[in-house]
């Protein structure tokens, strides 16, 4: 079938068109919209601008599609092969996307507010300047977990997204607005966050782990127990963050804003946090071996049974501080 | 951290970057209001200086990017430049920001519970120095760019939007490979920057961009498109017409560079 014969026939009221094989055909600009492509093979095909919203294109072919501008709104793009496509600008506003394979897909200023994305593979995907907000990636037991490994997520717009449990390792997502995203439990192993807007985020139990946060705002975000180790958060802004149990290791918080942070039971044991901002900060049995807090302000923390032996005070400050002892600094 | 500190990295990020002599060009051009080709005179001018200077001539980081979309749009190399501008807007923001740490109080975010004495409340040293004029601090909170961008992905197609504003303040999209390859250089929010910053006025904007979308196909969906992009920016042109801060232009023809 080549491409008149498809629009003519879509134009006599023909829907229905799973499993053709229309690879190569140049649809650009073609309006489909609610076209039944369910399996059908688009391998290569130009559908630049197209108009595909309601489209029906479950398991389809779309191996190196270009379909940049394409209308893909409320789409079924379940299980669809979008390996290498091109959707740069395209409009997936509401599409179901559940279990795609979107690797390497370029993906940049497109629209994908309330998309679901879960159990899609989009690692290595270009996504920047894309706007994601309310988009679902939350993982769904095994079947559904999304990849993001290396995604491109610069300047991505995340707000209150669900990506609970998702594999973001390695992506960059410096600039990113990610305020009251669910990031509980996902993978953040190296990801870059620099300069990213995480107020308010939910990532308890997330691994973070060298992790580049410097320069992010986190405050009042919610990082129980997340792991933390060798992370870069020099500079970055904590006021009031929650982190009970969380594993700060090695992290390098030199300058960091954590002043009325909640640290019970943290450890941060050779982190360094010079001339961080710990003030009212709650380090309650906090482990702080050689920890470096020369220049530190923690004036009015609360230091009850921290462990402080072997860390570096220099020049840190504790008026008005309770001090592992319980005796309250003048 | 100290301000001569921060001033100093900031100096040596440029200095040391592998673009530095565009950016002492354009940075001699944002202060002095003429473009230097000569090699001996781009290095009498210390960096530290013009940051200084430019600093007091561009009071927020509104006025600073609108002095850069300035001269961008006003020389022949603006894809190269636009990084330069990019680079020094990164380094200048750094100042402004710890500017604003060191002249207005700072409340906690969220008040601890075990605060004792209210002025403990404050961990920062009380402001010294005059704060902002409030005709500036409006700028910030009005002008928002995933709130501008995300207005304009619900309204119409962001690849239309790019095709026309790229048309607009730079040359007439042509379709071609690499044209498609130039636009995926441009992100759809740097380039509706770029279009708030370059002219005056809404209406001068709307003229602009109706006439660059006369060499795009689809009148329809262009004005469609037109019409989203307008009404998105509307906010940041009424405030952009309210602060505008007079300075002395530039020479409108065009500025070529030489290297």
């Amino acid at each position: 079938m080549d491409a008149k014969e498809l629009i003519d026939r879509y134009r006599s009221g023909q829907r229905d068109f799973s499993n053709a094989n229309l690879c190569g055909l140049n649809l650009y600009g073609a309006d489909l919209m609610g076209i039944d492509l369910t399996q059908a093979n688009l391998h290569g095909t130009t559908m630049i601008f197209a108009y595909l919203n309601r489209a029906k294109l479950y398991k389809a072919n779309l191996i190196v599609t270009k379909l940049s501008g394409a209308y893909l709104s409320q789409a079924d793009l379940r299980g669809v092969k979008l390996r290498d496509a091109d959707l740069h600008g395209a409009v997936l506003q509401g599409a179901d996307l559940r279990g795609a394979d979107l690797t390497l897909v370029n993906l940049m200023d497109a629209n994908l507010m309330d998309a679901d994305l879960r159990g899609t593979n989009l690692s290595g995907a270009n996504l920047t300047g894309a706007c994601m907000r309310g988009a679902n990636l939350r993982e769904e037991k095994r079947v559904y977990s999304s990849s993001l490994r290396g995604a491109k997520l610069r300047k991505v717009d995340l707000r209150g997204a669900n990506l609970a449990g998702a594999d973001l390792s390695r992506a960059d997502l410096s600039g990113a607005f990610l305020t009251d995203v669910n990031l509980r439990g996902a993978n953040l192993n190296g990801a870059y966050l620099t300069d990213a807007n995480l107020r308010g985020a939910y990532m308890s139990d997330a691994n973070m782990n060298e992790v580049s946060l410097s320069g992010a705002n986190l405050t009042n975000a919610r990082l129980e127990r997340a792991l933390l180790m060798s992370a870069d958060m020099t500079d970055v802004n904590m006021r009031a963050a929650i982190l009970p149990d969380a594993n700060l290791s090695m992290a390098s918080l030199s300058r960091a804003k954590l002043s009325g942070a909640r640290l019970n039971r943290a450890n941060l044991s050779r982190a360094n946090l010079s001339e961080a901002d710990l003030s009212h900060a709650d380090l309650v049995d906090a482990y702080l071996a050689k920890a470096d807090l020369a220049d530190a302000n923690l004036n009015n923390a609360n230091l009850i049974r921290a462990e402080l032996s072997t860390a570096n005070l220099i020049g840190a400050e504790f008026s008005g501080a309770t001090m592992p002892d319980g005796k309250i600094n003048d | 951290m100290e301000y001569s500190l921060v001033l100093q990295q900031v100096v040596n990020n440029l200095e040391r970057h592998e673009q530095t002599t565009r950016i002492r060009k354009m940075l001699i051009c944002a202060c002095k209001g003429v473009w230097e080709n000569d090699p001996n005179k781009l290095n009498s001018f210390p960096v530290a200086s013009l940051l200084k200077e430019l600093k007091r001539k561009n009071p927020t980081p509104e006025e600073l990017k609108i002095s850069l979309y300035k001269i961008l749009n006003r020389i022949n190399k603006q894809g190269e430049y636009l990084v330069v501008a990019k680079t020094i807007f990164g380094g200048m923001k750094q100042l402004y920001d710890l500017d604003r740490e060191l002249t207005q109080p700072k409340l906690l975010e969220s008040e601890p519970s075990s605060s004792s004495s209210p002025n403990r409340l404050y961990p920062y040293p009380k402001p010294s120095l005059p704060v902002a004029p409030s005709h500036k601090k409006r700028i910030d909170r009005v002008y928002d760019p995933f709130g501008v961008r995300m207005e304009m992905m619900t309204y119409t197609n962001p690849l239309r939007a790019k095709i026309i504003i790229f048309s607009t303040i730079y040359r007439p999209f042509n379709f071609s490979n690499q044209d498609w390859l130039n636009l995926k250089l441009h992100e759809l929010d740097d380039l509706t920057q770029a279009l708030i910053n370059n002219y005056e006025s809404l209406s001068e904007t709307e003229q602009k961009l109706k006439e660059a979308a006369q060499c795009i196909d689809d009148p329809e969906e262009n004005t469609q498109t037109i019409n989203a992009i307008l009404q998105t920016i509307k906010p940041c042109y009424q405030h952009l017409d309210e602060t505008i801060i007079a300075e002395p232009d530039l020479d409108q023809t065009i500025v070529m560079d030489e290297d």
